[in-house]
């Protein structure tokens, strides 16, 4: 499995949203299951975790705020997207969370900004996915479906020039 | 809310709490429709007292009442939807107008069954303005500062929010929420954890027990808060700790250590997070998260991340752009305060669903808003929903609703066809005269595993299906004259929710005697059944396949005898299988020539613009056909089969679909043709 960030198109601007796209593929040779983000990712606070941050220069310029508290809904089967080998799909996409840190993060500053964005699936076991309310409907399935996921770290970044004035 | 005035008076508002009985029956009565900020509604909670003990009842709400406000009072009159029947009832509600400064007056409540005949009147007292009212207990840790206040002038604050100083009890007295302070705040000396100063939630809970001097393990308004020093994890601001045991939702706390600071912009993040912990111990979830409460509830803008609330993540807000998100954004347009469909919960959501030690977390924590629906982005999902069905249907019609999915792209897209409400990937959320909301429930839904896979593209542009909506586990879903709104979801496989719509349907009311008596007979018991099975021969339904006949018999020319028509046509060309008493299967067999008889005449009543809707009509020929091969008529059958696409030709469907139609009658003909070689 491989994590991949791009600028989604056009460029960058100060004071201007910018679009990055995240693609999870599968380079395997058999089907896998991969986790979309959902609420507690962004933050650690739960499996998967999908830790973003932006950095300009060695300064971090935007990371996920704190949790207000630990509830998160329920991890659901169709929240394990099944990949088969070669196929890709955006973990942020329709049915899943977005990232906030990106989503919400304009540059103040011009000059190159990093993109970093960590996923890990390494939980121990099952009770680190699983949703403080609501999960007995599929908690069997969901823990089922959880064999499948890989366990990975991957780290991926990209270098977005701001275009100064 | 329709609102009437007659004059306008110097008058206080009728808005409040009121409390009284009659008959061994309490009613709790919030009325909401004028002062600060009103949501249009009534509810209440009727308690029953037998000996010395009370218990609930159940709980009502009027969604969208009428408002008269005349110089003597104000008149309140709705249809209630209630927790402990399907029936619904009439309220009418009377309060004299006072002014300002006298006492508020007593209301009348007069409660009367659907058909308007009184069943019972209550002498409501006022009680207070707040529409609830929770006990709330506090403690705190050595060391810990409990929040007091803030000043929300502090910071700079959107336009036509006032600045005031928000306590937690003024935040949720802005809400229609008294919270009172009850019990001595404690402070619980912290000597026992040594240097661990770190909290879990057994401990929380185990704290709330020993500590909270009210608590009891039943549903109270009651809520227990511990200013704790830190969480097993780090940087957790607070928690609603107590979110599934028997009777939960009774304690929340707050960290300290994560929380602490003296800034107005710390004390304002700490305001947050008291309200913000409170509302889930009122059953409340995170904005983004409402679409996985049960039942579902609508999430707000952008997926519920655009939220101006409580209850949503200061850094994650996110409104639709281009309007800029995060922290610095939602504190600049949140004006303190909840969404309106969480004030409508806070205040007359059912009484099991809010008060603490009442439902589990997230069950029951819904007010359904179709126009709240429509605010899930599927822009990218490159399909479109569409619901669609006659303007109006007769009382007792059995109301058919065609789905059409498109796609919106211009290759071809691959999604999974199941538009029918009972495969669970289709939900239709309808909402009645009265303003309430509910989904659909399929009368036997499916357990769908694998999708059958469909690619739209320019030959198939669209898929089609029909749905009998009509009937479900809760009764028939269009029992009342007016107006209905329906609004379908898809959930496409990647998770995409692709909304349909609003379609307005109207239930029109019997226009001859005629019209009441086949509406009548089209919703006796056991109708529902037997239109969403199609027919059936079990002995429970027996009364049903009666009044069927009485139909057909009384009023064969009745537009509406069609469907009567339908259900005992299709029956007949199946063959019935049936559990005897003694566990033995016995097999009614098929009657194809009345089925024959019966569905021709569906097939005539349907070629203009009444009948059954074209997919029926298309499902109808097809068993026309087979009862023809049952009756050893093949030929008679391929025929019926070439000549299926000639009504819908002629009715002038599109040709693309028409294209479809006809691949499909061939593929129906080849498999009957292969049916019968196999049977001999």
């Amino acid at each position: 499995v491989t994590l991949d960030l791009r600028l989604t198109a056009g460029r960058a601007r100060v004071g201007e949203p910018v679009p990055i796209t995240v693609t999870v593929t599968n380079t395997g040779d058999r089907p896998v299951r991969v986790p979309g983000v959902v609420g507690g990712s962004e933050t650690g606070l739960r499996y998967p975790h999908y830790l973003p941050l932006v950095r300009a220069g060695d300064t971090v310029v935007a990371r996920p705020g704190p949790d207000e508290d630990p509830m998160v809904g329920p991890l659901r089967e169709r929240d394990l997207v099944l990949l088969e080998p070669g196929a890709a799909f955006d973990p942020t996409g329709p049915g899943f969370q977005p990232l906030a840190t990106f989503a919400t993060f304009r540059p103040q500053t011009s000059g190159d900004h990093t993109f970093e964005l960590t996923l890990d699936t390494s939980a121990p076991g099952p009770e680190g996915w699983l949703g403080t309310f609501g999960q007995d409907t599929e908690r069997d399935a969901v823990v089922a479906a959880l064999r499948s996921v890989p366990a990975v770290g991957l780290t991926a970044t990209v270098v977005v020039s701001v275009p100064g004035g | 809310m329709t609102r009437s005035t007659s004059e306008p008076i110097d008058a206080r508002p009728v808005s409040g709490r009121y409390r009284g009985a009659s008959g061994g029956v309490q009613v709790e009565l919030r009325l909401d429709v004028d002062g600060a900020r009103p949501l249009g509604r009534v509810s209440g909670d009727h308690h029953v007292t037998t000996g010395a003990t009370t218990r609930f009842l159940g709980s009502w709400i009027v969604d969208a009442p009428t408002v008269g406000v005349r110089a003597a009072d104000v008149v309140v009159e709705g249809t209630a939807i209630c927790s402990w029947t399907a029936a619904p009832a009439r309220v009418r509600i009377t309060v004299p107008r006072t002014a300002p400064a006298e006492p508020p007056a007593a209301a009348t409540l007069v409660w009367s069954d659907a058909a308007g005949v009184p069943q019972a009147t209550y002498a409501c007292g006022w009680e207070a303005a707040a529409f609830r009212t929770v006990l709330w207990e506090q403690d705190s840790v050595t060391g810990t500062v409990p929040f007091a206040s803030y000043d929300t002038g502090s910071l700079p604050q959107p336009p036509g929010s006032a600045a005031r100083t928000l306590s937690v009890v003024s935040a949720f007295a802005e809400a229609g929420i008294e919270v009172l302070t009850a019990g001595a705040p404690n402070v619980i000396a912290n000597t026992l954890s040594g240097t661990d100063t770190r909290w879990d939630e057994a401990e929380l809970h185990a704290a709330m027990r020993a500590n909270f001097s009210l608590w009891i393990d039943a549903p109270r308004w009651q809520v227990y808060t511990l200013v704790a020093t830190r969480f097993r994890q780090d940087g957790t601001r607070g928690i609603m700790y107590d979110a599934a045991d028997a009777f939960p939702r009774q304690g929340m706390a707050v960290f300290h250590d994560a929380v602490q600071g003296t800034s107005a912009a710390v004390q304002r993040a700490q305001l947050r997070t008291y309200v913000h912990e409170l509302g889930h111990a009122f059953n409340l979830l995170h904005s983004w998260d409402k679409a996985l409460a049960s039942p579902p509830q609508p999430l707000g803008p952008n997926g519920g991340l655009g939220d101006l609330s409580w209850m949503n993540y200061a850094w994650k807000y996110q409104p639709p752009l281009p309007a800029p998100g995060g922290e610095a954004a939602y504190w600049a347009a949140f004006p303190f305060g909840f969404t309106p469909n969480e004030l409508v919960h806070l205040r007359h959501g059912f009484r099991p669903d809010v008060i603490m030690g009442g439902n589990r977390f997230g069950v029951g924590a819904a007010e359904v808003d179709p126009d709240v629906f429509a605010d899930r982005s599927a822009d990218r999902s490159d399909l479109a929903l569409e619901l669609r069905a006659p303007r109006s249907f007769a009382l007792g019609e059995p109301v058919v609703v065609e789905l059409k999915l498109s796609s919106m792209s211009r290759g071809p897209v691959r999604t999974h066809g199941r538009l029918h409400p009972r495969d669970g990937l289709v939900q239709i959320a309808v909402q009645d005269p009265s303003g309430r909301v509910r989904a659909y429930r399929p009368l036997m839904p499916l357990c769908v595993d694998a999708a059958p896979h469909q690619v739209l593209n320019d030959e198939r542009p669209a898929l089609y299906e029909s749905a009998y909506i009509g009937y479900g586990p809760d009764g028939f879903t269009f029992e009342q004259v007016g107006t209905y709104r329906l609004r379908a979801v898809y959930v496409a496989d990647d998770g995409s929710r692709v909304v349909s719509p609003t379609l307005p349907v109207r239930v029109r009311a019997p226009h001859t005697a005629a019209d009441d008596e086949v509406a009548e007979l089209l919703m006796a018991d056991g109708q529902g059944e037997l239109l969403y099975l199609l027919g059936s021969d079990a002995p429970v339904l027996f009364g049903a396949n009666a009044a069927m006949e009485e139909l057909l018999a009384k009023h064969p020319k009745h537009p509406l005898a069609v469907f009567a028509r339908l259900v005992t046509g299709v029956n007949d060309e199946r063959t019935f299988k049936m559990v005897k008493p003694d566990n033995e299967l016995a097999l009614r067999p098929a009657r194809p020539a009345e089925a024959v008889r019966n569905l021709k005449s569906v097939v005539t009543a349907s070629t203009g613009d009444a009948g059954v809707d074209n997919i029926t009509l298309n499902m109808v020929i097809r068993h026309i056909a087979r009862a023809e091969a049952k009756a050893g008529d093949i030929d008679k059958a391929a025929a019926t089969l070439d000549a299926l696409p000639a009504p819908f030709r002629k009715k002038g469907v599109k040709p693309q679909v028409l294209e479809v139609i006809e691949a499909e009658a061939r593929e129906e003909k080849a498999r009957l043709l292969a049916d019968v070689e196999a049977t001999g």
